[in-house]
C-alpha cells in the first residue's frame, strides 16, 4: 500500500520534472530567439549609422550633383532604417527620443538636399556647415554604439534582460551599460543645432504661428460658443476638460452634457483661445440605419458650413463609414482651390444631422493670399504630363509643401488603364510637385 | 505697252519657276548635286556608317557625296544616277517619317518626352528642326544610341514611346490597397489600451498613435509605433488581441480621418496604473477620463 503510494508520487515527481525541463526548454528557445533577434537588429543599426556618417562624410567632396543626389538617397535611407531599428530595440522612450529624432532629422535634410540638388541648386555655404555638423555627430553616435557593442560582449550582456528589468528597478537599470550609453548620446544630442530645411521634420514648422487672429476669449463664454456652433435648440451643461496651451491651435477642451437627463448625446468640442472658434466637434449619438443618401449628406454638410460663415467651401472627396459620411471642403479663391484650408465635416445618414466638425487646417491656414499669376499656361502645364496619361479635368489649386509652404499648381485628373490620379504641375516651374493615386471603393475616395 | 505687258508675265514667270524650284528643293523628294539641308546631312550619315562616304556630313550636296551616292547605288541595284529618290532612301534605311517639315504625331510625343528629360528646349509643336535634331542626338548620345538624329525603333523604345503589349492585363491598384488593415489594427490598440474610456478618450489614444508616427522621436507607421516595445502596455499584456468593440472600430475612424482631442499629444498615461517612473516627468496638457496626456 505505502510502496504503492511512494512509487506513485515518484512517478508524479518524474513527471512534473520532464514537464518543467520541457518549459523550461521552451523558454529558453522563445528568449534566445528574441535576444538573437535584437541583436540583429542592434548590429545592423550600428552598420547603418556607420554607413551614414561615411557618406555625410562623401558629400564633403562631390562635385557632381547626381552623385551627391545617390548620396543623399542613400543616407535617407539609412537613416530611417537606424530609426526604425533602434525603436524597435527594448530601451525606454525616454533615453533614445533625441538618438531617433537625430536619425529622422538626418534622413528628412537629406532627401530636401536630395531635392535640392536635382533642382540644380548646388548647396550654400550654411547647409555644408550644418552637414559637417550632422557629420560629428553621426560620428560620435557610431564611436559609442561600436564601444557599446563591444563592451556588451566582453560582459556577456544581453538585450532582451533590459525590457526584464526595466519594470522594477530603476537604479538597476540606470547601471546597465546600453542605458547609461543611450543616456550619454542623448545628452550630446541635445546639443545639435536647430535644423530648417525644406521637410516634414524640420524645426520651422513647429513654430508656425495660425493665422488666426482675435480677442482672448475667457472660460465663462465658451458656453455660448459652443451652444450657438452647436445650434439644435437643446440646452447644455459645460464641462471644461483643458486647456490645451501646447496644440497648434492653442485651444480649450469641453464637454456638453444635455441638461435634459433623457437625451445623453455628450457632445466633445475645443475652442481657441483667441477669436473662440471651433476647432473641431464631435457628436458621440449611436447611429441608425440610413435614411439619406451620400449626396443629401454633403448638401446639408454644405449648408452647414456656411450657416456658420464658411463660405465659397467646395467638397473635395469624401468617404462613407458606419452610417455616416465624412466630406472634405476646400476653400475656393476665384475658381482656385486652396487645399490647405481644409475643413471635414461628418454627417449621419440616419437623421441627417452634423455629428462631426474639424477645421483645424482652415483655422490655421486660412489668409487673404495674394496669388501670383500662373507664369505658364494651362496647354505648356499638360506637355508635361506623361503621355501614357489620359487627362481629363484641369484646375488651378494652391497646395501644400512637404516642407509647410504652399505652390499654385495646376491639378490634372489623369487616368492610366484603370487607375485614376491626380496630377499637380507648378503653375510657376512647371516642376512636376505631386502626384496623388485616388483610390475609389465603396465607401469613397481615397488619395495616396 | 506691249511689250511691258509681256515684261511683267515674263517676270511672273520667271517668278513662280522659281518658287517653285525653290520649294521643290526645300521638300524634296529628290535630293541632287547642290541639295542642302537637314535631309542632306541625314543621307550623309547613313552613307557614312555604312562605308560609302569619307568626311564631314556637312549636309551639303556636292562631289564626294555624289561618288557616294553612286557607289551606293551600284551595289544596291539600284539606277545609278546620283539623285536620292524614295527608292534609294528606303535602300538608306532612311524612313520619310521624322524628316519632313511637317507636323508629325511622332515627333510631337518626341519632343514632349525630350523636354520632359530635359533635352529639347522649344516648341513642342511636331515639326521637325535643327533643335529636335540637336536634343535627338543627344539623347541616343546618353542612350548609347547611334546618333544619327533619326526618331526610328530604337529611338523610339528608349524614349519609352509606343508599343505597351507586353503586359496583358493591367490590374487596378486600388485592388491592392486597403486601409482597412490600419483601422483595424487601430482598433485593436484603442480597445486594449482605452476600452471603458469615454469616446473622447478612445479617440485621442488613437490620436497619439498618429501623432507618433508623423514625430521624428518615433517609428514612421502604425504598426511600428504600436508594437515598440516597452509603448503601450495593452501590447506586452496582449490585450491588444481582444476582439475590438464596434465603439473602438469608431474611433479609429475619426482619429484615422483627423480628429485629434489631444490636440497633437504625443504621450499619455493611467497616474493610477503607470509604471514608468520616466513618464511622470512629463507635464500633463489634457486630461479626458483616466488618461493624462501630454505634448513633450
Amino acid at each position: 500500500m505505502r510502496k504503492g503510494l511512494i512509487l506513485l508520487l515518484v512517478v508524479a515527481l518524474i513527471g512534473t520534472g520532464m514537464w518543467g525541463y520541457d518549459q523550461y526548454q521552451q523558454n529558453f528557445q522563445t528568449s534566445l530567439f528574441l535576444e538573437n533577434q535584437y541583436q540583429r537588429m542592434f548590429e545592423a543599426m550600428i552598420t547603418d549609422v556607420e554607413n551614414i556618417q561615411a557618406n555625410l562624410g562623401k558629400v564633403m567632396v562631390t562635385s557632381s550633383p547626381r552623385k551627391n543626389v545617390m548620396l543623399f538617397s542613400d543616407i535617407t535611407k539609412l537613416s530611417y532604417n537606424a530609426q526604425e531599428r533602434l525603436s524597435q530595440l527594448p530601451i525606454e522612450h525616454g533615453s533614445i527620443s533625441r538618438t531617433t529624432k537625430f536619425l529622422s532629422q538626418v534622413g528628412d535634410i537629406s532627401t530636401a538636399f536630395a531635392k535640392k540638388n536635382l533642382d540644380g541648386k548646388p548647396l550654400n555655404h550654411e547647409e555644408m556647415n550644418i552637414l559637417q555638423e550632422l557629420h560629428n555627430y553621426s560620428n560620435f553616435l557610431a564611436q559609442q554604439l561600436i564601444g557599446l557593442q563591444a563592451g556588451m560582449v566582453e560582459d556577456g550582456i544581453r538585450i532582451g534582460e533590459l525590457s526584464a528589468k526595466l519594470d522594477h528597478d530603476f537604479e538597476e537599470v540606470n547601471q546597465n551599460m546600453m542605458t547609461t550609453t543611450f543616456m550619454n548620446v542623448e545628452e550630446r544630442m541635445q546639443e545639435y543645432p536647430e535644423l530648417i530645411y525644406d521637410g516634414p521634420f524640420s524645426e520651422h514648422i513647429k513654430k508656425k504661428k495660425p493665422h488666426l487672429t482675435g480677442r482672448k476669449v475667457e472660460k465663462n463664454e465658451l458656453i455660448k460658443i459652443a451652444e450657438k456652433f452647436v445650434n439644435n435648440g437643446s440646452k447644455y451643461e459645460i464641462n471644461v476638460l483643458g486647456e490645451n496651451g501646447n496644440a497648434r491651435i492653442p485651444a480649450y477642451l469641453i464637454e456638453l452634457h444635455p441638461v435634459d437627463k433623457n437625451d445623453n448625446n455628450k457632445i466633445i468640442m475645443s475652442i481657441t483661445k483667441n477669436a473662440g472658434k471651433v476647432v473641431w466637434m464631435l457628436n458621440t449619438k449611436d447611429i441608425k440605419a440610413s435614411k439619406y443618401s451620400e449626396r443629401q449628406g454633403i448638401e446639408i454638410a454644405q449648408k452647414y458650413l456656411a450657416e456658420r460663415g464658411y463660405k465659397n467651401m467646395v467638397p473635395t472627396y469624401s468617404i462613407k463609414h458606419d452610417g455616416q459620411i465624412v466630406t472634405n471642403f476646400a476653400y475656393s479663391q476665384n475658381d482656385i482651390i486652396i487645399y490647405p484650408d481644409l475643413i471635414k465635416v461628418k454627417v449621419a445618414l440616419d437623421e441627417g444631422e452634423v455629428v462631426g466638425f474639424e477645421a483645424e487646417g482652415y483655422l490655421f491656414n486660412h489668409n487673404d493670399r495674394k496669388l501670383d499669376e500662373p507664369a505658364i499656361s494651362k496647354e505648356e502645364a499638360r506637355e508635361l504630363i506623361n503621355m501614357n496619361a489620359k487627362v481629363s479635368k484641369v484646375r488651378l489649386a494652391v497646395i501644400p509643401t512637404d516642407g509647410g509652404n504652399e505652390v499654385l499648381a495646376y491639378e490634372f485628373k489623369a487616368q492610366f488603364k484603370k487607375d485614376t490620379f491626380l496630377i499637380y504641375i507648378n503653375a510657376q516651374t512647371g516642376e512636376e510637385e505631386k502626384i496623388l493615386q485616388v483610390i475609389i471603393n465603396d465607401n469613397g475616395v481615397l488619395m495616396l | 505697252m506691249r511689250s511691258k505687258l509681256l515684261a511683267i508675265c515674263l517676270v511672273c514667270i520667271l517668278f513662280f519657276a522659281i518658287s517653285i524650284y525653290l520649294i521643290d528643293s526645300a521638300f524634296a523628294k529628290t535630293i541632287f548635286w547642290g541639295s542642302r539641308g537637314e535631309d542632306v546631312r541625314q543621307i550623309q550619315t547613313k552613307l557614312k556608317q555604312w562605308g560609302y562616304l569619307v568626311g564631314n556630313a556637312d549636309g551639303i550636296y556636292g562631289a564626294q557625296t555624289y561618288r557616294a551616292v553612286i557607289k551606293f547605288q551600284r551595289r544596291n541595284g539600284l539606277t545609278a544616277d546620283g539623285k536620292v529618290g524614295p527608292q534609294t532612301k528606303r535602300a538608306l534605311g532612311i524612313r520619310a517619317v521624322a524628316i519632313a517639315g511637317k507636323y508629325n504625331q511622332t515627333v510631337r510625343n518626341a519632343q514632349q518626352k525630350l523636354k520632359q528629360w530635359g533635352y529639347y528646349i522649344g516648341a513642342v509643336d511636331g515639326i521637325y528642326g535643327p533643335k529636335t535634331r540637336e536634343a535627338v542626338i543627344k539623347f541616343q548620345r546618353k542612350n548609347g544610341l547611334v546618333a544619327d538624329g533619326i526618331i526610328g525603333p530604337k529611338t523610339k523604345t528608349a524614349l519609352g514611346l509606343g508599343g505597351d503589349a507586353a503586359v496583358a492585363d493591367y490590374v487596378a491598384t486600388s485592388r491592392g490597397v486597403s486601409r482597412e488593415k490600419d483601422v483595424r489594427l487601430m482598433a485593436m490598440a484603442i480597445n486594449g489600451e482605452a476600452r471603458g474610456e469615454p469616446y473622447a478618450g478612445q479617440v485621442a489614444v488613437g490620436a497619439v498613435i498618429l501623432n507618433r508616427v508623423r514625430h521624428p522621436s518615433f517609428p514612421n507607421t502604425i504598426a511600428g509605433v504600436i508594437y515598440q516595445p516597452l509603448a503601450f502596455t495593452a501590447v506586452s499584456d496582449k490585450q491588444i488581441y481582444l476582439e475590438p468593440t464596434e465603439t473602438s472600430f469608431k474611433a479609429a475612424r475619426d482619429a484615422l480621418n483627423g480628429w485629434d482631442p489631444t490636440g497633437g499629444a504625443i504621450y499619455y498615461w493611467n497616474p493610477i496604473t503607470a509604471t514608468s517612473k520616466w513618464i511622470w516627468t512629463r507635464t500633463p496638457t489634457v486630461k479626458i477620463g483616466k488618461h493624462w496626456f501630454a505634448h513633450e
